[in-house]
């Protein structure tokens, strides 16, 4: 039996090997990776700003398409709804955004829902079910939350600012950056390509004296007011969590002409290599909805954006009761 | 005026100019326009969410162009957008509303390109075909068996210092070359025998890459003196369909349409064209529309369906 299981050992080594190094090699060698991956996106209760919503919660059109661009298909998730209902919805789908926004990242349905889908994944991938989860702006901030059990946010002034990131030493060996053509590395360095619109930050201060912060992300990016050094780029040490505080979807999507926005050409392929490397981590996940019609009934597709004009923040929203 | 003075003014007037037309340099906000084509024979026409997908996700806004509009209406659009895409489909290639209004498009293109006003044209499958018929002025197709195969491409021995591929990374030139990444749903190809016996059409296109399935035929084509380009085969499917299996949805599959986008929305960022205003901007642009979800039943996911010519 001894003898048996070692021939087994050395077959499977062999054929790993071979696999490894006579196959042609594509981006993952040898990782099976899921090509049909399905990523849930969060809604959030209606902006106040917003006078003529058609629902009680949305979704940017932008961060669809942001995800859509790099090959997913999108699942929205509901606000409003009961912990089977999001754990059903978490094991159907290959990974989660939290988008940006407004809404209270301690009391809101979206902090909530947010929560539950964070509590799953830290499970998961406990048990080696790989689930990432991406955090944009709010979703940043929502994960500080989520991790560190408080808010130690501090006010800055970086509401409609485009700026270069100040990478950390470790940023270009990071999980996320790595993927990236250095051409397009130094242009996120040196150009006004990453889009900031919000009044608040996780300061590089408050974060190094978060025990808790400190030991589950890795900073990536910094940026600074003028007054105050913020984190704008994170990603998880251990688990395959990721978070920015700039607007990547805004460069490729968004058009509202206003400051602090890009469109260069390197502005958006910032925009495509932060979904293509967000999406390949999905890939890695192998959740699938129990039926194609389960599938098929909560892809986006199944619903309409209202086109919100020109001369607002988000071109298109989806509105959700 | 003394010749100081006349010196000063000229280095001034060349500083604004140079300042100027390198601020002018490229159209950051660029607006593509992507024809619609007869809807079988319902008489409404259609658009593939999937074009417009592809060029949105390399920084364009859509604008759709209708079939069945007046040569002005169109010489108008045409001087408000700054390129246009010519998708695949299954319209007759001379009579039909999308051929009319390609033709107009394709002239004014040539027309505008030809006294330095820089305006590309992209046509995919059908609209390859479609380019090919308007620069030879014949249907020179062959039936072909490539109506459900995903191939790599057969790069010409140059092929990779053309504008078109010249700046796509080395990584997805070798996955298109190596790998099973371009879909190909036609029944008709344009084969590289007929192409090079075609004088019109060997002296205006370059041939990039070929296939061979049956025959060899042209994939893949730009043309030498203008911005015009054609692929047979499907770059906006692999990121935005998902009904057929023969689609690569492969990391290499998605990066190679994201650049072959990213090129033709770069070639567009060299137009300047605008709307007379915001508001007939913002009326023209593909979000005041919803496309119909139509993946259960169609090789589709989404359709743009317009009910009426206006």
């Amino acid at each position: 039996m001894c003898s048996s299981a070692l021939v087994f050992s050395v077959v499977i080594s062999f054929t790993f090997v071979l696999c490894c190094f006579l196959l042609p090699q594509p981006v993952y060698p040898c990782i099976r990776l899921n090509n049909r991956p399905i990523i849930g996106i969060l809604a959030q209760e209606n902006q106040k700003s917003d006078l003529h919503p058609q629902g009680i919660s949305y979704i940017a059109a932008s961060y669809v398409k942001h995800l859509e661009a790099a090959g997913a298909r999108v699942v929205p998730v509901r606000i409003n709804r009961t912990e089977d209902e999001y754990e059903k919805l978490f094991y159907s789908i290959n990974g989660l955004l939290l988008p940006g926004g407004e809404v209270d990242i301690e009391r809101s349905q979206f902090a909530r829902a947010a929560k539950i889908f964070y509590d799953l994944a830290i499970k998961a991938n406990d048990e080696s079910d790989y689930f990432p989860i991406w955090g944009t702006c709010l979703g940043f901030e929502q994960l500080t939350v989520l991790t560190s059990g408080k808010n130690i946010l501090t006010v800055t002034k970086t509401e409609g600012v485009a700026l270069p990131l100040t990478f950390t030493q470790a940023a270009k060996e990071s999980r996320l950056f790595k993927t990236f053509p250095k051409d397009l590395l130094q242009a996120l360095s040196t150009e006004n390509i990453t889009a900031n619109y919000h009044d608040w930050s996780l300061s590089l201060q408050n974060y190094t004296n978060n025990n808790k912060l400190q030991s589950f992300y890795k900073i990536l990016s910094t940026n600074t007011d003028g007054h105050t050094e913020f984190i704008s780029t994170m990603e998880a040490y251990k688990y395959p969590f990721y978070a920015v505080q700039w607007h990547p979807e805004r460069n490729a999507f968004e058009w509202v002409q206003k400051t602090g926005m890009a469109h260069s050409p390197s502005a958006v392929k910032a925009s495509f290599y932060t979904a293509d490397f967000f999406v390949n981590e999905a890939r890695r996940n192998f959740h699938h909805f129990a039926t194609k019609t389960e599938e098929e009934d909560a892809l986006i597709y199944n619903y309409c954006p209202a086109f919100k004009g020109q001369d607002v923040a988000f071109l298109q929203k989806y509105y959700f009761d | 005026m003394n010749p100081l003075r006349c010196a000063t003014l000229l280095v001034f007037c060349n500083t604004v100019l140079i300042l100027v037309c390198n601020a002018e340099e490229r159209n950051d906000r660029p607006i593509i326009g992507v024809l619609a084509q007869e809807y079988q024979s319902s008489g409404k026409s259609y658009i593939a969410a999937s074009y417009v997908k592809f060029l949105e996700s390399a920084g364009a806004r859509v604008v759709p162009i209708r079939i069945s509009q007046s040569e002005e209406e169109y010489e108008k659009l045409f001087n408000s957008l700054n390129g246009v895409l010519f998708p695949g489909g299954g319209a007759n290639l001379t009579s039909s509303g999308y051929a009319k209004a390609a033709s107009v498009f394709y002239r004014l293109a040539l027309k505008a390109n030809d006294q330095g006003d820089f305006f590309p044209v992209w046509g995919t499958c059908l609209g390859f075909e479609e380019l090919t018929y308007l620069t030879s002025g014949e249907l020179i197709l062959t039936a072909t068996n490539t109506s459900n195969v995903s191939l790599p491409l057969d790069f010409m021995p140059d092929a990779k210092d053309s504008r078109l591929f010249k700046n796509v990374p080395e990584d997805v030139l070798k996955a298109l070359a190596t790998e099973p990444i371009t879909e190909n749903s036609h029944h008709w190809s344009v084969s590289v025998k007929s192409f090079y016996m075609n004088d019109k059409l060997r002296n205006f296109y370059r041939v990039l890459t070929t296939n061979k399935v049956n025959l060899e035929f042209i994939s893949t084509m730009e043309a030498y003196k203008y911005p015009i380009y054609g692929t047979q085969w499907h770059p906006e499917k692999n990121p935005f369909e998902w009904t057929r299996p023969v689609i690569s949805h492969s990391p290499s599959a998605v990066k190679a349409s994201f650049y072959i986008a990213d090129f033709f929305v770069n070639e567009a960022r060299k137009n300047f064209h605008r709307f007379s205003s915001t508001e007939e901007e913002t009326k023209a642009l593909i979000y005041n529309y919803n496309p119909v979800f139509t993946g259960k039943v169609s090789s589709f996911e989404q359709m743009y369906i317009f009910v009426s010519a206006s």
